[in-house]
This record gives structure tokens, sequence and C-alpha cells, in this order.
């Protein structure tokens, strides 16, 4: 352990035992996108007022997202004696009654709580991870998402951050970093799913001195939001995994990829960067040790393609941002012509962990070839819509069923449409399958960046499909001729379909357009072809209904026929 | 070695490391489909129609992006490619007007006959443009396409229409980038780009403005590159197909472009910049680019004239050639004197001295520049031994550092701002050096904003920099200079700050440009004159002393570049259109021996005048020659001087003023109606092409001096062809030994070439200072002075020729450039019309206020369409203000009403 990270910690752990100790009164507010919108500000105000109104003693502080987006504003108080008790769907009127009725009357009002955690126990309410979202859930990358305050850097020491890049950088030399990420089996959580142990190598056999590491948070599938609930929950683990891979692959700077309009969380994490500059976690001499490494934020614009990584470094140079052909990869030719690494939030937020207790740790969770745990956002007709961190091995259907509770009573999960608008739907054949990386792409699904968007009966899959097929077109790129203009003729034939004008054979000559966006210079082209393969799969005597017949069996195509 | 060898459809093909299959198969003859690739640009990867199989990779790579490796086993045709090339065409077809492409009929249409398919107007090719000039027709008959069931739909994208020069339709745009990344990677102008998304994505300009807005240079690289017609040249752009093309050297500047010239019914009516051309690599300029109109202009002269009674009347060449051998039999020796023309061929100007020193017995002879006279070649030749650029123009992107003084490269010399460009992309340290913010001073790591005049004491700055901080190159100075003492006694006198006062610099950016000009592994100097009022000569010796001290002679992306201007001017020099030396530089004092004996005459050994000299009223002239070829500008000449002639004889292009004063006006054959050599700014002497024929009754300067020889009974003047010239030029002149017109190939020959095995020479002094030693000169420092008066506080910064891009709009009006603090003082506002008044004249112009021009300066400039829609600037009014000269400005009442 370096001198200087001892220091660190010591700090750091006396300020989270008071924290946890509740002196003064801690009130812990969700207030990252989701506890936003749903009050959590003016609940923040609202505690404000009534503490100062009451005369309380007790300290207010912002977390980040625990994952339970449907039962925000989540509010956590710790009291001196009591465990730290969780309170769901806190309105500001809530929040005067609980400064009223716990902290000055002492009653903790376990009707509005919702769990409770630390030593102690509340009458008839469970310990916060005994309820049904949480149970199956391991808590690796989102071990602090909800826990901890994002702007302070000593709650993130305190638990365990940053010990992680103390040991690499006092016990081990950078081959032995990339060995231990190897031994996890950590695998790449953007979409392709590729060891990121391996691309690591690549990277640091690569010349230097000037290479990079990306960290690619132009997260743009509608349904997903993992990779900004992370980072603005706990930048820290996304920092420090940033770090680790800087120290594993001898490179020399990071940069964090937002889309611009997301400022709170460009905010949150230009706050954690200065921070780890100040405590000289980034910078020269890290941890009093000769590695330097710097991390600077780079905004995009709206664009979904600038995700995929080769445009993303087009982005960060400034250009418009459109794939580049590969060869060369990013490990040869990357960000301004120098070597790059690239991997999504999540890839990195594990590798903390991963330091800290260890590949073989870390190889225990999951299954046999996807390790560790999925982040996975679970909407549409789902009862608890939420982000959830949950072991590779359980099936869709549990973590639907048992995390977000299932569709509506009486009602069945007819469709899932997994892995962003590319990752086309699974149909209810498929609804046992797996969470693995594998499992799930031999069934034609992909978990990409982890959404999950639950349809139940009431859902077309011709009109999903078609939304699909829009969101496909309009964030085509351009450049490549097949992405631009087959997308288009797919959407067209989509339209037709839910307008009643579809011919038969229409859907031969969607699959034909496939084999022609097969040959697209980047993944979007290549799979834009999946919302009709996914339909044509499942969803047949559906798609024949609308062309043949005319007639939409959910009742959604509003030109079309409702089935008798 | 990096020869590697593949297999193209079963075929064994050679290739080159680094060449993708696309270009290996090209070379071996083997066609790949490709619409967004293009030679000149950078594989761009998105059309997918050039995709090929290669064993042991997976899918089907585009040919454009995947490099050749040795053994590579390629297939480029099958059901499978051609499946998909299909498949791609269908989309670009959806959305590309296509009645015509996939009409079996198409072969017996013409563009009146009634289509019996009912295919739209817009959808059929013989009403665009580029039929049978169009790729993507092209690419359609190659795979025989048929009608799809695709939907189809035109875009309905206005035209636009609204600049003289390019016309859009993108409609017809296929999206394939080409523009965009030729605005990019060959102008660097980034004017035009990608627009919107999807299916909307289209090409559009980057402000979303108009292209001159959008900074476009008007180089025409786009319109060269569309594969369809969505970006033409407005002109001729219904003419077709050409008739026949010729490749020759573009005539507007010294940069030598190779320009593909096409005809069509004996006319030009296209120019496109030719991939073979050393120096330009497939790119031109605007003027390069659509320039050509002047020599269908209806205002050429195309008869002789002769002043009778006063007036000029039209007249045979009999009448005019009989009444010059006369009047100049009359004037032989020091009375005559003629004026070369520096876009005249060597041939030419070859001969127009021989008869001036053979047949007339006078040294008067010489020839213009704008820019970089004579005087600093000469200069250099004096301290080098060489009196040309040390380097070619295409080392400058390897450069590590570029000193560009005293010029605005991207007007003057387009091209060779497009080598500097790629080399700051390169990583290359840029120094400017000038008064005005020109578009290179807005691109520098160092920019020196001196004051008029005070050039030398920026030079001689950084020199003194260098040598206080030890950073000069004593090796190279102590085995292959002299004179350093003479250098360092000139900088004595005054300390860096000093230096720096004086000049106008800030001391610390002197400092910084002197360290990284030092520093740099190779530095290469490029000057020009074009604005500076000091001695050209005084600079060239500067800036060879510059060279000198960091050992940047000799070798590669190094040296010292004076920027001639005109196409021509090198071989003016080198052909001895100077009043003191001979083809050659042979100086005439001592070197006239030779020169006597192969002419069979006795020559004159006194030094003659230059051509300023010679128009003094005490010069003692009586008759003078001036051949102009003025198809961008006259050189200070002011009639009023030539009034002392008893006869004048003006060959020229174009009346200008002084056509108007001469005696006989001649009409010149311009540079696409003759055969012969330029050699141009890095010494490359390259074909010039005859294009078309003579316009009118034009004629060369070699057929008139050689006509006149034989009407006034002097032989040697008895040639064939301009191929026989440049024999008896190679027959005298050394560094021209080995250079004949069957010799100079696609890419010409740089001299020195002594012998006719000998392939030219790329750098001077690789062996040696070819003076033996280079000889560092004193700095000098005495100033030039303005002579301030009250009465015109303004110091005109260029003539009335120039126009500054991406400044003037399209619309033909003269502007000035007015400094701010001028503007407030004047009561002038930016868009105003002001006047221009010197005290020989006045000129109208828009002004506009900026920064561009430092307090009491103004630039005065004359936009595109004076230039290059008309038939390019010819001689301007004399009464306006010339550079150097001195003016008030004066903002003009509104008319009313």
């Amino acid at each position: 352990m370096t001198e200087a990270y001892k220091k660190l910690k010591h700090r750091a752990d006396t300020g989270w035992e008071a924290l946890s100790n509740g002196s003064p009164i801690r009130i812990m507010v969700g207030a990252a996108t989701c506890g936003r919108a749903a009050g959590g500000l003016q609940v923040i105000e609202a505690f404000e007022k009534a503490i100062a109104a009451n005369g309380v003693e007790a300290r207010v502080h912002k977390v980040g997202c625990i994952g339970l987006c449907y039962a925000e504003v989540l509010v956590d108080i710790i009291v001196p004696g009591r465990p730290r008790i969780t309170y769901s769907n806190v309105t500001p009127e809530i929040a005067q009654t609980l400064v009223k009725d716990y902290l000055v009357d002492g009653d903790p009002r376990p009707d509005l709580a919702i769990g409770i955690r630390g030593e102690g126990s509340l009458d008839g309410v469970p310990s916060l991870f005994d309820i049904p979202d949480l149970k199956p859930q391991v808590r690796v990358a989102m071990r602090n998402c909800g826990t901890i305050d994002p702007s302070d850097i000593d709650q993130y020491i305190a638990n365990g951050g940053y010990s992680g890049l103390d040991r690499c950088l006092s016990d081990m030399a950078p081959p032995e970093v990339i060995e231990e990420v190897l031994k996890s089996g950590l695998r790449g959580r953007g979409g392709a799913a590729f060891p990121a142990a391996m691309k690591w190598r690549f990277l640091a056999g690569a010349p230097g001195p000037t290479k990079y590491i990306l960290c690619n948070a132009e997260e743009g599938d509608p349904g997903a939001y993992n990779d900004k609930g992370l980072l603005e929950s706990d930048p820290h683990t996304v920092l420090e995994g940033m770090t680790v891979a800087g120290y594993a692959t001898a490179a020399s700077k990071g940069y964090v990829f937002i889309r611009c309009v997301h400022r709170d969380v460009i905010k949150t994490v230009q706050t954690a960067i200065s921070q780890a500059y100040k405590e000289g976690l980034l910078g020269k001499n890290i941890l009093g040790t000769d590695f330097n490494f710097d991390i600077a934020v780079a905004l995009t614009g709206e664009s979904y393609v600038s995700g995929e990584e080769t445009a993303l470094m087009e982005a960060i140079e400034g250009k418009r941002a459109m794939p580049r052909s590969r060869p060369p990869f990013p490990a040869q030719v990357g960000l301004w012509g120098k070597p790059s690494n690239i991997n999504n939030v999540k890839t990195y937020a594990y590798v903390p962990e991963v330091m800290r207790q260890g590949g073989d740790w870390y190889a225990n969770i999951g299954t046999e070839r996807s390790k560790g745990t999925a982040i996975v956002c679970l909407t549409g007709n789902v009862a608890r819509p939420q982000m959830a961190e949950v072991p590779f091995g359980l099936t869709l259907r549990q973590v639907i069923d048992d995390v977000a509770g299932g569709v509506s009573p009486g009602n069945e999960i007819k469709l899932l449409q997994t892995g962003g608008p590319l990752g086309g739907f699974l149909g209810p054949s498929e609804i046992d399958v797996t969470l693995d990386f594998d499992e799930m792409a031999g069934r034609g699904a992909i978990l990409g960046s982890g959404g999950i968007i639950v349809g139940d009966e009431n859902s077309c899959p011709v009109e999903m499909a078609a939304i699909l097929a829009d969101f496909n077109n309009e964030e085509s790129c351009g450049k490549c001729f097949p992405c631009r203009l087959g997308t288009k003729h797919i959407l067209e034939m989509f339209q037709t379909m839910t307008e009643g004008k579809a011919k038969e054979g229409d859907v031969d000559k969607m699959l034909a357009m496939g084999d022609t966006l097969l040959t697209s210079l980047c993944g979007h082209g290549q799979l834009s072809v999946n919302p009709i393969k996914s339909a044509v799969k499942y969803f047949e005597s559906e798609l024949n209904a609308h062309i043949i017949d005319k007639v939409c069996p959910a009742g959604r195509c509003a030109a079309l026929a409702k089935p008798n | 070695m990096d020869e590697i060898t593949l297999t193209v459809d079963g075929q064994e093909i050679k290739a080159r490391k680094g060449q993708t299959i696309i270009e290996a198969a090209r070379e071996a003859g083997i066609y790949i489909p490709y619409l967004c690739w293009h030679p000149t640009l950078k594989a761009f990867g998105a059309c997918r129609m050039c995709v090929v199989q290669v064993e042991r990779m997976r899918g089907t790579p585009a040919s454009c992006t995947t490099g050749v490796m040795d053994g590579m086993v390629v297939t480029t045709k099958g059901r499978q490619i051609d499946g998909i090339r299909h498949n791609i065409m269908d989309l670009i077809l959806s959305e590309h007007p296509h009645g015509c492409l996939t009409c079996p009929r198409i072969d017996h249409c013409g563009p009146q006959d009634t289509c019996l398919r009912h295919a739209n107007v817009v959808d059929r090719c013989v009403l665009c443009p580029q039929n049978e000039r169009c790729e993507l027709q092209d690419v359609v008959y190659h795979l025989q396409m048929k009608d799809s069931d695709l939907s189809y739909e035109y875009r309905h994208v206005p035209l636009d229409t609204s600049n003289p020069l390019i016309d859009h339709d993108m409609n017809l745009c296929i999206v394939c980038g080409r523009c965009v990344r030729a605005c990019n990677e060959i102008e660097a102008a980034n004017a035009i780009t990608f627009i919107e998304r999807g299916d909307r994505t289209l090409i559009g300009t980057s402000l979303g403005g108009s292209l001159s807005e959008s900074g476009c240079t008007f180089c025409g690289a786009c319109v060269d590159v569309c594969p369809v017609g969505a970006i033409t040249e407005k002109d001729n752009k219904w003419s077709g197909a050409p008739d026949k093309s010729v490749v020759t050297i573009c005539p507007h500047c010294s940069a030598g472009c190779q320009l593909e010239l096409l005809v069509k019914k004996g006319r030009v009516i296209r120019s496109i910049p030719d991939l073979s051309g050393p120096v330009n690599r497939g790119a031109s300029c605007g003027r390069g680019k659509f320039g050509y109109k002047y020599i269908h202009s209806n205002d050429r002269i195309s008869t002789p004239y002769i002043r009778k009674n006063g007036e000029l009347v039209e007249a045979t060449w009999d009448e005019a050639l009989e009444l010059m051998a006369t009047r100049f039999s009359e004037n032989k020796g020091r009375a005559f004197g003629a004026v070369a023309s520096p876009r005249a061929t060597n041939e030419e100007n070859y001969l127009l001295q021989k008869f001036t020193r053979a047949v007339m017995g006078s040294n008067n002879i010489d020839h213009p520049d704008s820019s970089c006279g004579a005087d600093a070649v000469s200069a250099l030749g004096e301290v080098l031994g060489i009196p040309a650029s040390s380097n070619s123009v295409q080392e400058i992107r390897d450069s590590m550092c570029i000193l560009a003084y005293g010029t605005d490269l991207t007007w003057d010399h387009p091209l060779i701002a497009v080598q500097v460009k790629e080399a700051l992309s390169r990583g290359a340290t840029l120094i400017v050096v000038d008064p005005a913010e020109t578009e290179l001073a807005l691109m520098a790591t160092h920019w020196l904003r001196h004051l008029p005049g005070s050039g030398v004491g920026v030079l001689a700055g950084i020199a003194k920099v260098i040598l206080e901080e030890g950073l000069q190159d004593d090796e190279f100075i102590g085995g292959r200079c002299e004179g350093m003492d003479d250098l360092k006694a000139s900088l004595d006198g005054s300390s860096v700050q000093q230096l720096a006062e004086s000049t106008g610099v800030d001391p610390d950016i002197l400092m910084q440009a002197a360290r990284a000009y030092a520093a740099a592994d190779s530095a290469s100097l490029l000057f020009g004159a074009s604005r500076s009022v000091e001695s050209s000569a005084a600079i060239a010796r500067a800036a060879a002393n510059l060279g000198l001290i960091t050992g940047n002679l000799g070798k590669p992306s190094g040296g010292v570049t004076p920027l001639r201007s005109e196409a021509n001017s090198q071989g003016a020099t080198d052909m001895g259109c100077v009043p003191g030396m001979l083809p050659g530089y042979a100086p005439v004092s001592d070197g006239a021996v030779s020169f006597a004996e192969a002419w069979a005459s006795g020559l004159p050994s006194e030094a003659g005048l230059g051509h300023s000299a010679m128009l003094r009223d005490n010069a003692g002239l009586r008759a003078m020659l001036i051949s102009l070829d003025s198809i961008r500008e006259a050189p200070d000449i002011d009639p009023s001087a030539l009034s002392s002639l008893d006869f004048l004889v003006v060959h020229d292009l174009f009346f200008s003023d002084i056509a108007r004063a001469a005696d006989v006006v001649l009409p010149a054959a311009s540079a696409a109606e003759k055969d012969g050599t330029f050699t141009n700014i890095e010494r490359r002497v390259q074909k010039v092409n005859k294009v078309v024929d003579r316009i009118g009754d034009s004629r060369t300067v070699s057929e008139i001096v050689s006509a006149l020889a034989s009407r006034m009974g002097a032989s040697g003047f008895d040639f064939e062809s301009p191929t026989e010239v440049m024999d008896e030029i190679a027959s005298l002149v050394p560094s021209y030994g080995g250079i004949s017109h069957d010799r100079l190939g696609v890419v010409g020959l740089q001299w020195p070439c002594p012998d006719p095995s000998h392939s030219g020479t790329p750098i001077l002094h690789a062996e040696g200072i070819a003076r033996g030693k280079g000889l560092l000169t004193p700095f000098e420092l005495e100033q030039y002075s303005p002579q301030m008066d009250p009465d015109y506080p303004i110091f005109v910064m260029s003539g009335v020729m120039r126009e500054m891009k991406g400044v003037v709009e399209l619309e033909g009006r003269t502007r000035a450039m007015v400094n701010v603090d001028d503007a407030n003082t004047a009561g002038i506002s930016d868009g105003d019309e002001i006047a221009v008044i010197s005290s020989t004249g006045a000129v109208e112009a828009v002004a506009t206020v900026c920064d561009y021009v430092p307090a009491g300066i103004i630039q005065l400039s004359i936009p595109h369409t004076d230039t290059l829609v008309q038939s390019l600037n010819r001689a301007p009014s004399v009464s306006a203000p010339r550079r150097g000269s001195r003016a008030k400005l004066a903002k003009l009442a509104p008319v009313v009403g």
C-alpha cells in the first residue's frame, strides 16, 4: 500500500464512520436523473426547510441511483443507534412528515420505509437487499450506487475505492494487471463482449509514448441508461478503472466521451476528475509513484453512431461522427492517429473491484463463459422499471419477474427488445434464455448495452419493428451507401405494413436488403436487419396478418382492422 | 523489397507495399467498379461498390480500404459480389434520377426526342450536364442494371446557381463524399461538408450559407471529383463530351501546374488538373480551373494595328512587319529596348533577347515580375552560385518548418500553399512574416506582423537570435560558407530588442520563430516580395543568410525559394531576358564570346537597362518592343513615360493603356495556342502544348522576331519549330544542355540538366554550395521609410491586381481592405462606397473594415468575377493607385434617386 493511499484512506474512513453513525444525522436523497425527475430536488429543499424549522442538526447528502427507479424519490435516513432506513416515493410532504415524526419525535415511520441497512432492526421492514428487487442482485459495479454521495471522493475511498489502483501501483507490474483482468474473464460491455484483457494487451503492445484510454459513455440506445446511471452515481469507479487500464497499457491520457446534453452527468464526472487530481489520483506521480495519467471529458453532439468506436474518435477530433474503415484497428491507429483502447463505462466500472478482490473472486460470479454480472435496464410493460445488476446465469424471465415484478397480472410477456434498436427482439419462446453473452447470441439476441424493453400481449411486433427501423434510419450517419439507403427502404416497407399497403414478398425483399446491409461499414448498418429478422422468426403469423389480411392482431396499427 | 505479388482473378500482378487492392488492380489494368474512391483522395470505404473476396479474409472487404499483402488471392467478380453491387446500385438508383440509366433504348435516344417510356424530364440522362462523362453511368452500364422495384424518390432540392462558377444540383448527388474530402484533403478549405443524417444526408456548405461565405476558394476540386452531375462548372455546362484533350502548363502562376484542357469544336470548354503534374498532382486553384475563358474572349486583339493619323487602324502583318523592320533598323543599339513577357515561352524569350542583342545590338532587354523580380534571383546567384530556387515544391510538405515571407501564398501560389498546409497537418511549424493577416498568417504557429518596408530587419532579427543563442550550424558555416564576419558585423549595431522594435514585431514571437526555424531538421524558406517596398535583392540575400547559417541548403525539404510570380518568370531570367546577362546567366561583359560565335554577330558588352529604367525620360530609348501576354496584369509601366519614344510596338492579348499608346499593336498568341516550354519556380522545364488553333491572326514572339530578322537581313532565326529553338538553347546554355522537347515527357526536367543522359536536379547545392562557398552578406538594414505626406496618409500595400478570396463576394466589385482605425478616422463604415485617391488618380471601391491590414495601410482587391469570369484582369487603369504609393480615403456620397 502506498503511503499516499494510506493517508487518504484514513481520512475517508473517519468521515464514513461519522456518516454511518449518523453523527450528525444524515439524510441521503436520491438525486440522480431518475431521482430528480421524480422530484428529488424539491424533496431536498423540503428536508432542508424542515430541519431548519424544527431546529434539527442534520446533514443532507445527494446520492446517486440505487436502481429502483420506480421507487424514487428514495431517501435514506441515518440516526445514531438506528439502522440506515430507506424510504421510497418520498414527496416534499413526506419529507416534512419524516423530519417531524422521526427526527423530532423519534418515530421512524416503518409504514413509509421499504428496507433497512446496517445494524439494528425496524418492525416489519426487511433488510433492503432482501426485497424482491434486490434479492437476486449481486452488486459489483453498482456497489456504491445510491449509497454514497458521488461528489465526495472520500465516500468512494472509504468503501474500498482506489485500493485496486493502489494495489496495481504498489504491487503489480503492468503485465500482471492485464493477467489479473484476464483471470477475471471480464468481457466488454459495449455490445461485442470482447475480452477486456485482450484489448488491453493489444494496446500494451502498441508503441508509445502517446496512447489513449477511451471510455465510451455515448449511450444512445432507447431504454438503456446504465452508463449514465453509473457515471452520475459513482463516477470514481469508472475513473479508477480507466486509470488502472492506463497503467496496464502504459497509456498517457484518457477521455470520457459523453453526449453534450447530459449536463448533470458531465458535471458529476468533471467534479470527480478534479477531485482525483487534487488527491493525487490523476496527473503526475499518481499516489506518489512515477505513473502519470490524465483524464478529460470529451463531448459529442447528439448522434447515435458516435458511440461506434471509430466514429467516437472522429468526434473527439472535432469531425463529423462517421465510422472509419477498419483495419487499422484503434489499438494501432486510434484517436489522433495514436494507439487507443476503447471500453464501455460498465467495463471500466468493474475493474476496481477486480483489482481489489482479485480476478478469481470475480470469475466465481456468473456462468462459464459470461463471468460476473450484467447491468440491465428493465423498462416497458413491467411493474417495477429499474436498473439492476444481476449475475449472469439467471433467465431473462427470472430477471423480469423477480426483479422488475413482471408484466401486469393476467398478462403475458410477448416480446423483449434487448441490446438497443439494432438488437431486434426476442419472442415468447426465448424468454427463458439464460442471461449469458453466448447463450443470447445463439438465440439471435444481443445483450448489448443492457437495455431490456418488455412488451406484453398488447404490443404489436410490427409496430415495434417499425419504430426500431425508424430509429436505425434516422440515426444512420449517412456515410456508407448500404446503411444510408438500406435502412430507409426497410423503414418504408415496415411503414407500408403498418399502413396496410404491404404486398406479399415484401418480407423477402427486406431480408434480401439485410444481405446488402451486411456490407455496411459499421455495426449500425450491419445489424439494422435485426428488427425484420426477429419479426420473421417469432411473429411470422402476425406479419402475415398485417400483409395479407390487413389486420393488426394486437390492435395497435391504426390503419388496420382490429382482430375480431 | 517492397514489391509484392498477388493474384487477382487468377492473374498474378505486382504491387507495392502500402497500396490498396483497388490501386494495385487498376495499375494492372483490372477494373473494379467504384464510386466513392478517387485516385487523388484518401480511401473512404463508403460506397461498398468495390467489394471483393479475399482468400482467408472474412466477408467481402472493400478493395479501397484493404491493403495488398504478398500472396493474397483476390476475386473481384462472381455471383455474390455482383449481387452486392447490384443491390447497392439499386439503392443508389432509388434516389438518383435513372429514367435513362436503365432504359434499353438509351442508345437510340437524343436530347429532344419524346421519351417513349414517359420518363420524367428530371429522370433523363440526356438532360444531365454530365451525360457521357458520368461515372455513375459507367458503373451502371458495367453492371448492366435493370429497373428495380425499390421505391424511387426524387429529392426536389432547389438548384443552386447563385455563384458564377459552380452549380449545384443536389438531386443528382449520390453522397459519395468525394467533394467533401477533396475540399478537405486537397484544398484544406472545408467549405463543404455532409449535412443532415440518415437517408437525408446530403452535401451542403459548412456554415449553411453560400460557398463564399463558407470559405470556398473556388479551386474546383469538388467539381473535378464529382462522379455525377451534382457539382458542375457553370461554364460550358451543357457542352457534353469534348472532341479532344491536351495536357499543358497553367499560365497563371509560377508553380507550373499541369492542366488537361478539354476542347470541343476548337474551343477550350473545361480545365481539369492533371494527376501526373508533379507540382499539382491532380489539384488546381480557381485560376487554373476556371481561368481559361480569356483564350476565347471577344476582347482579344485579333489583327495587327498601325497608328495612322493618330489613330490605330487595322493592318496586315506584312504592313506591320515592314514598318517595324524599317523603324527598328533606324534605331539600333542603345536606342532600342525590348520587354519580354514572363508568360511567354522559353523559346520565344530566347529569340527575343537574341534579336535584341544580335540584331539590334542592344542589351536593353528585361521582363517584369510583380513579386520576386530577376533582382532577387540574381542576388541568390551571387551568394549561392545558382540564381534559382534551391529545392522543389513537393519537398515542402515534408519540411519540419516553413518560413513564408511577404507572400499571400494561398492566393499567389495556391498549390504551393497546399503543400504548406499539408506540412502543417504533419506537424510542421509555420512562421509567417507579413504585415497582412493572410490565410497563412491565421494558420501560422508564429506570425511576425512587421511594418511595411522593415522585412529585412525581421530576417536580421531572426539571424541575431540564432547567433546570440548559438543555434547556428557551425559545421556548415565553417565548411561551406564565407563572409560570416561581415554578416555578424552588420548585426553588431542593434540588439534583438531594437530589431524587434524597429520592425514592430513582438520580441518574444521573434525569438520563438527564430528558435523554431533553427531547431527544425529541415526548414524551408519561401520568400515573395509582392508587398515589399524594399529591394527584393536585399530580401533574397537576407533569406540566403538564414538558410546558410542554419545549414538548410543542399538538403531535402530545406532551402530558399524565391516566389517568382509568373508562369515563366524563371525561364525569362534563364533565357537572358535581363539587361546584364545572356542566356544561362553568362554576364554580357565577359561571357559573350561563345554567344557571339554561335550567333555570328558582335554583341554589346555593356549592361543594358531594366524595364523601368528603359522608360525613364532620359533613358535615350527611341524604339521599343513590349511583349506583354497580359492575361493577368500589366507591369508597372506608366504610358505617359512612353511618350518620349519615337516608335513603340506592343504585342499583347488585349488592349491596355500601353497598347493604346503604341504605334504598332500586334495580336499575341496565348499559351493555349502555341508549343514551347515554361520553367517553373523549381527550375522544372515543362512542355507547353498547343491546345487550340490561333485566335484571329495572332502570332508568337518567335514568329515575329524571325520575320523581322529576315526582313532586316539577319540570319540565325530560321527555325522550323520551337523544338529546334530549344536545341539551340541546349547547345549554348550548360544547365539546359540535356534538355530537348523529346526528353521532357510528362514531368519535365529540372535544370541543371547538363547532358542528354542527366535526369535533372531536384535539389541544388547537395554536393556543396554551387558557388564553392556560400557567401554570407551583411543584412541591409537601411530601411525603406515611406515619405510621410499629410495629404495622403495611407499606404497602398497592393495594387489593384489582387482579389482576396473568402473576403470578396463573387459580385464583381473592387474592395478596399481598410483597418478599423483608419475607417474611423475617415468616417467609413463596413460596406461603404469609398474612393481611394492618390496623387495620380483614384479608384472606387467597397470598403471592408477589418483587421486584415494594420492601421495606415490599405489593400485593394479585385474580385473573382473580374479576374475569372470576364476575360481575367487585364491591364488596370493607370490612374489607379499602385503598390507602394500613398493615398487618402474618402467616403462617397450615396447616389440619390
